[in-house]
């Protein structure tokens, strides 16, 4: 039985697992450099100046870079940071490369904040539909040089005229009923999704860490609370509890998502890492700390904790699996955060519009992204666990 | 016995905290070890040595607590001390060697970092000076290649060479008392007399003391000063290592040699104690021995035996009713 799972979810299967999800984390840092309204590179001669509010600039300019960190461009705080990594990891391996000589990571850090604060400082024009305006100018007649993404719309600029349309070469996977391009607004739904399940995640894995810490090495009374605390929680079903919180919530962000799922995803990291510490206190390691006359909170921190923490990794990449279908859920019962472009928020136009296309597209990723999340998350179970290992090969 | 003994022990006792009361683990153990001496403990599993060695450093957890005695260590009196001063005497007055050297590392630091940790709280020292006393304790113990050894992790290393580096730790702040619970159990044979060579030139070359806790009469033959024999929580045996091979007093040590294989004796059957160890909680009144004794008395079952000195080897101490009525029977 075993043999077979082992001939079946082998290794290539995680490995591809790991790769699905290390394209995912590409797609959400590379998401503006694949669609963009904004050009890279535009210059549009003075002959075509106009001087009206929204006109594109004369000269040379590059919109792109300059709207990577514009509110304008960019509402949100999550793309924004993922603009931020857009920028300095390419930066930090060119610093790395440039001076591997001489103390490479200071230069990598130095090149990465000049070119980040560039673009921070740099001003950006208040343009909005590039593509139109180009189109207007060289039907006029005029020499308009302009370099854009692959795909050219923004994932937030509505277009009145082209609402509701089924998927066609301008749009591949079609447009909403705001008519923005739907498939542009998933490759953006891709950083609120890892965002999403990374940030709750961290902060219910933070949560349940140190309280299940503390009540593994205090015992006793703190214990005893502690464990009480993680009933009471953990009698609720979790994502009614997150329902109720997040319908509290007045003006809600994608923020509060991350903060309520945080809340609410303690307690089993919490029994984990309370029983991983008895049993590793208990060790004659932690023991032999001790009798090395190390203070505790030094046995307990250094020594003990870091042994606890492999099957907290294996329970945050599946929370993270979970993170994401929950936001997803959230979102299409109308309880998410209608300012982003979350995968769920797209599936829930799509069942108002009964637009197929809207409801299959997302719903695949979801479904891929959850999937591939739990088989790494298996994966990682299965090689951390030396037991298992010994159950396959000895079967 | 002029010059005071480096550790004194007298009447320790712990208890194993229940609801029912409290149950002896170790119980009424007096001894002592001189500066640059190895005395052995011997016994079963279960007969409370290792309890004993945790006890000495005061690293008993509730359920278990030390119930009463005393611990001197060159005249402070251990189990008064505050848990801060404590702290100061572990690991550098007494450093303990443990059993497994698979767990008694920690498998996610480096071993050169649980050394150097030691210095740097006993010793006030600096990382790099740390680093680089390290590197001469893995030289002083034998580790090949010191240098590349300390930035590799305990499954990195085979058992013999683990063991070594528990070695380094526990001398790392040149301790005058070594407490070694079975040190060499978990190793093979050759590893295993590798290493008691090497117990036996640290403690020469450092003149510290040993306490060598084993149930390997084997090891004892090899590295002890004294033996002194536990059965269920209280010594019942005491004496030189020499003596005690040669004329076992207790009729528990007598069984337990009967219960060894000897060149001497030849191919037969190994005689086996009948009877089981019993657990804590089912300790029998009187001498713990009587029920699995061939030569129990009437008293043995209501009476302790104290520790008294033997009449036919002045050296051993023993706790027996028998060996005291043969004692006083004997022509003078």
């Amino acid at each position: 039985m075993s043999d077979l799972r082992r001939r079946v979810v082998g290794d290539r299967v995680v490995a591809a697992a790991a790769s699905v999800v290390l394209l995912l984390v590409a797609l959400a840092i590379l998401a503006p450099a694949i669609a963009s309204e904004r050009p890279f590179l535009l210059h549009v001669p003075e002959a075509a100046g106009s001087t009206g509010f929204g006109a594109l600039p004369t000269g040379w300019s590059t919109p792109w870079g300059t709207g990577l960190f514009d509110v304008r461009a960019f509402p949100s705080i999550v793309d924004r940071a993922f603009n931020g990594l857009l920028v300095l990891l390419p930066a930090a391996v060119l610093g790395f490369a440039l001076a591997r000589r001489r103390r490479p990571s200071v230069a990598a850090v130095w090149v990465a904040s000049a070119v980040g604060l560039g673009l921070f400082a740099a001003h950006s024009e208040p343009v909005r539909r590039y593509e139109a305006k180009v189109e207007q100018l060289r039907a006029k007649g005029h020499e308009v040089t302009a370099v854009f993404a692959p795909i050219r719309y923004s994932m937030d600029a509505p277009d009145v005229l082209a609402t509701q349309q089924p998927p066609s070469a301008a749009h591949l996977l079609g447009t909403d009923t705001a008519g923005r391009d739907v498939l542009t607004r998933l490759l953006f739904g891709v950083r609120i999704s890892l965002s999403i399940g990374l940030v709750a995640v961290s902060l219910y894995v933070s949560i349940g860490v140190l309280l299940g810490a503390l009540a593994g090495a205090l015992r006793g009374r703190v214990d005893r609370w502690i464990v009480r605390a993680i009933e009471v929680v953990s009698c609720f079903p979790t994502f009614l509890l997150v329902m109720v919180l997040i319908a509290l919530v007045r003006e809600r962000s994608i923020f509060h998502v991350m903060v309520v799922l945080g809340v609410t995803g303690w307690p089993a990291v919490a029994r984990l890492v309370r029983a991983e510490f008895l049993s590793q206190a208990s060790r004659d390691y932690a023991l032999a700390a001790r009798a090395l006359g190390l203070p505790s909170a030094r046995v307990i921190f250094r020594h003990v904790l870091p042994n606890c923490l492999a099957p907290v990794l294996v329970v945050a990449t599946f929370g993270i699996a979970g993170a994401i279908l929950v936001e997803s859920g959230l979102a299409f019962l109308g309880l998410g955060d209608p300012g982003v472009a979350s995968w769920g928020q797209v599936l829930r136009e799509g069942r108002a519009t009964r637009q197929l296309h809207l409801i299959l597209a997302p719903g695949l990723l979801i479904f891929v992204t959850v999937t591939m999340m739990n088989l790494l998350a298996e994966g990682l179970r299965d090689a951390l666990d030396p037991k298992l290992h010994r159950e396959v090969r000895g079967t | 016995m002029s010059d005071p003994p480096l550790l004194d022990v007298r009447a320790l006792a712990t208890v194993l905290r229940t609801e029912d009361g409290p149950v002896p683990v170790v119980d009424g153990v007096s001894l002592s070890i001189r500066r640059g001496e190895t005395l052995a403990v011997v016994g079963e599993s279960g007969c409370g040595k290792s309890m004993l060695a945790l006890s000495l450093l005061r690293l008993v957890d509730p359920p278990l607590a030390i119930a009463g005695g005393e611990v001197r260590l060159d005249g402070d009196d251990l189990l008064a001390l505050p848990e801060a001063r404590m702290r100061s005497v572990r690991g550098r007055r007494i450093a303990m060697v443990f059993q497994e050297p698979m767990t008694a590392l920690n498998p996610v630091l480096t071993v050169g970092e649980q050394v150097d940790e030691v210095i740097v709280r006993h010793e006030k020292a600096s990382r790099r000076e740390a680093r680089r006393r390290t590197v001469a304790l893995f030289e002083e113990v034998g580790i090949p290649d010191p240098a590349r050894r300390v930035d590799e992790y305990p499954h990195q290393l085979s058992g013999g060479l683990r063991q070594r580096v528990v070695l380094a730790i526990a001398l790392a702040c040149g301790p005058s008392l070594l407490i070694a619970d079975e040190p060499t159990t978990a190793l093979d044979v050759t590893i295993q007399a590798q290493v008691l060579d090497l117990l036996r030139r640290l403690q020469a070359e450092r003149e510290m003391a040993v306490l060598l806790i084993t149930h390997d009469l084997g090891v004892v033959a090899e590295v002890a000063h004294r033996v002194a024999v536990m059965y269920a929580g209280r010594i019942v045996e005491e004496a030189p290592v020499r003596t005690l091979f040669e004329a076992p007093a207790h009729p528990y040590t007598r069984a337990l040699f009967r219960s060894m294989p000897s060149v001497e004796r030849g191919r037969g059957r190994l005689e086996a104690i009948r009877g089981t160890v019993p657990a804590p909680a089912d300790w029998p009144p009187g001498c713990r021995f009587h029920p699995r004794c061939g030569e129990a008395r009437p008293e043995c079952a209501t009476d302790v035996p104290p520790l008294r000195p033997w009449a036919e080897r002045a050296e051993t101490r023993v706790a027996c009713f028998a060996r005291d009525a043969a004692d006083a029977e004997a022509p003078r």
